[in-house]
């Protein structure tokens, strides 16, 4: 490589590493979000005190989003379930990364019948809709939120075990990873220090927009009696309990389903933000 | 063709073989007796050990998979102790509504989709596109029960045109109480289907055919409609069946939210009332339908694009 060139290269990869401007904005509002989650509990008083004096009072200054049936005041709950959604929307992916990650890293690099069984299993739980087969395992285990991790990391995984086992297929015949192994480095040294850090960008920025699905999904279920459970400020299970109120309280549903709705744009441009910077030959 | 048709079939097999091996593990994953699970907690001994019989339990698991699919190949899904019926029967009464509401769906999300796609290309870059896209991005932010809630409060209870829920008699009955189920899911699925339209129909627009349309003084509509758009639809229809799955999870929080008597509502009831065997057979059911969705998918697009026959030829 001449001189010029590589300092061609060496200018454009500094200019690609400028932070996209969606990614900067989506982690501003998110950090927002997360900060709102650990403090906002803190400076809004009990989610679940109720006013009976005050059910179901419009929005104003006392009550921003107005109250409930028990006159629990919806911006305090709504403020508290940032907090609840948010966990869910962790705790829904973590496990699947790590599991699907490390199951789609083996069976991608060594092939053979651990890649035989994992595939076997990825087909299988795809065959299912998603939110049927969650239900189904969340029925069979009993509601809850714990349960419902659990079922969704029992399916979830599979997500995260294709993306890295189609990427470790690809990186494993490129030079470095050849060079590593003709080195006689351990297996391990190859798949930890060499082709780790080069798969998992693809399964980061899938989860960057998994968490959403996450928050989505761990709603629904409080939505549908079979995630949080009352008196949980848990924003699909607010939403719940203001169907009863839908002609005389329309409120009470109205402001969690913005929330989520805010927290899902927030997390889409930091998704897309991500993907961007992570994978910069995409970007046009 | 009939090769590729075949093989296609034969790829159901394992897939088949997945599906159930879940659900009968399903009920194995309860704690204690499944015999005992499956009756529910008013059993009598004399019925549970007949169950416990019928199940083969004494027998290693392997045998109890086998009698398990045999007992599905009759159509013996067992029967629900809460409504005292055979569950072939409970599951088809309550089919009908969901595969209503699944087409219904479709249609509407195509009835969506397909104007605004061809909107968005032909002006693209205008503001027309630029509303389709942000229309787009705040669509599929929304969660189902949310939209299911606003289009109740604006076109149920503010402005009463349609009901809050129900499923009525008769068709057209039928098509009215399920238009806000449908919209809601339709407003969920249209945006993903229209992005892959406007894709494809931006790529098809740069092709030279297009270019021979149009110096032939082809009129703009012509162009669109009738070159351009053929091209175009595959990855669109592609887009709607890979999503088919997470069209018929919905179905199970709007058939909650509208009353609709369908199978998401028996299974989320079955799941108060701990009437194990029903979730399995609903699960089951609603497995089987995705696996035949994406069948026809896939044979919709042999229909649909000849490049897509002669690569399979």
């Amino acid at each position: 490589m001449s001189a010029a060139t590589a300092a061609e290269a060496g200018r454009e990869t500094a200019a690609r590493r400028k932070l996209p401007r969606n990614l900067v904005l989506g982690a501003s509002l998110l950090t927002a979000w997360v900060a709102l989650a650990a403090l906002g509990p803190l400076l809004v008083g009990n989610p679940s005190t109720m006013d009976l004096l005050h059910s179901l009072r419009p929005p104003s200054l006392a009550f921003p989003f107005g109250t409930d049936n028990l006159g629990r005041g919806i911006f305090t709950r709504v403020v508290w379930g940032a907090h609840i959604d948010l966990e869910i929307g962790l705790f829904t992916v973590l496990p699947a990364f790590l599991i699907g990650s490390t199951l789609g890293l083996l069976a991608g690099y060594f092939g053979g019948l651990i890649e035989t069984v994992v595939m076997r299993l990825v087909d299988i739980a795809v065959a299912f809709p998603f939110l049927v087969i969650v239900i189904a395992i969340v029925a069979v285990l009993g509601p809850g939120l714990t349960n419902m991790y659990i079922a969704v990391a029992m399916v979830g995984w599979v997500s995260y075990a294709r993306i890295i086992r189609a990427e470790t297929l690809l990186a494993k015949r490129l030079e470095y990873a050849e060079a590593a192994r003709l080195l006689g480095l351990p297996d391990r040294r190859v798949l930890l220090r060499h082709l780790l850090p080069n798969v998992i960008p693809q399964a980061v920025i899938y989860a960057s927009s998994d968490v959403i699905l996450g928050i989505f999904l761990g709603s629904s279920l409080g939505f549908l009696g079979l995630g949080a459970q009352p008196p949980s400020p848990e924003w699909g299970l607010i939403i719940a309990d203001g169907y009863s109120f839908v002609d005389r309280a329309p409120w009470i549903s109205a402001f969690p389903g913005l929330a989520i709705v805010l927290l899902a744009i927030s997390f889409s441009l930091f998704g897309d933000g991500l993907a961007d910077f992570l994978r910069p030959e995409t970007r046009r | 063709m009939t090769r590729y048709i075949l093989r296609r079939l034969l790829m159901l097999v394992p897939v088949a073989i997945g599906i159930t091996m879940v659900v009968f593990l399903l009920v194995r994953l309860i704690p204690g007796d499944p015999a005992r699970t499956l009756l529910g907690i008013h059993a009598t001994p004399e019925l549970v050990a007949a169950m416990r019989a019928h199940l083969g339990l004494d027998r290693p698991l392997w045998a109890q998979y086998l009698i398990f699919v045999r007992h599905l190949a009759a159509g013996d899904f067992g029967h629900s102790y809460y409504y005292g019926e055979a569950i072939s029967r409970l599951v088809l009464t309550h089919l009908g509504p969901t595969l209503v509401l699944i087409a219904y769906s479709v249609v509407l999300t195509l009835a969506i989709a397909l104007p605004a796609g061809l909107l968005a290309a032909a002006r693209r870059d205008q503001a027309a596109d630029h509303l389709v896209r942000i229309g787009a991005v705040v669509g599929v932010g929304l969660p189902s029960y949310w939209i299911g809630f606003m289009l109740i409060l604006l076109l149920a209870v503010t402005i009463p045109i349609f009901p809050v829920a129900g499923y009525g008699t008769g068709l057209p009955s039928h098509l009215f109480d399920l238009f806000l189920p449908a919209l809601t899911i339709a407003i969920n699925l249209a945006p993903l289907v229209l992005r892959a339209l406007r894709a494809s129909l931006m790529e098809a627009l740069a092709s030279g055919y297009i270019d021979t349309a149009r110096a032939k003084g082809l009129p703009r509509r012509v162009v669109l409609l009738g070159h351009a758009l053929p091209n175009a639809i595959v990855p669109a229809v592609t887009v709607l069946g890979l999503n088919i799955g997470y069209l018929v999870g919905s179905t199970v929080i709007v058939e909650t939210v509208f009353a609709v008597p369908g199978l998401g509502q028996l299974m989320i009831n079955s799941i108060g009332t701990r009437d194990y065997p029903v979730i399995q057979a609903v699960t089951l059911v609603l497995g089987v339908l995705v696996v035949l969705v994406n069948l026809a998918t896939d044979l919709m697009q042999l229909l649909l694009d000849p490049r897509v026959r002669r690569e399979v030829a």
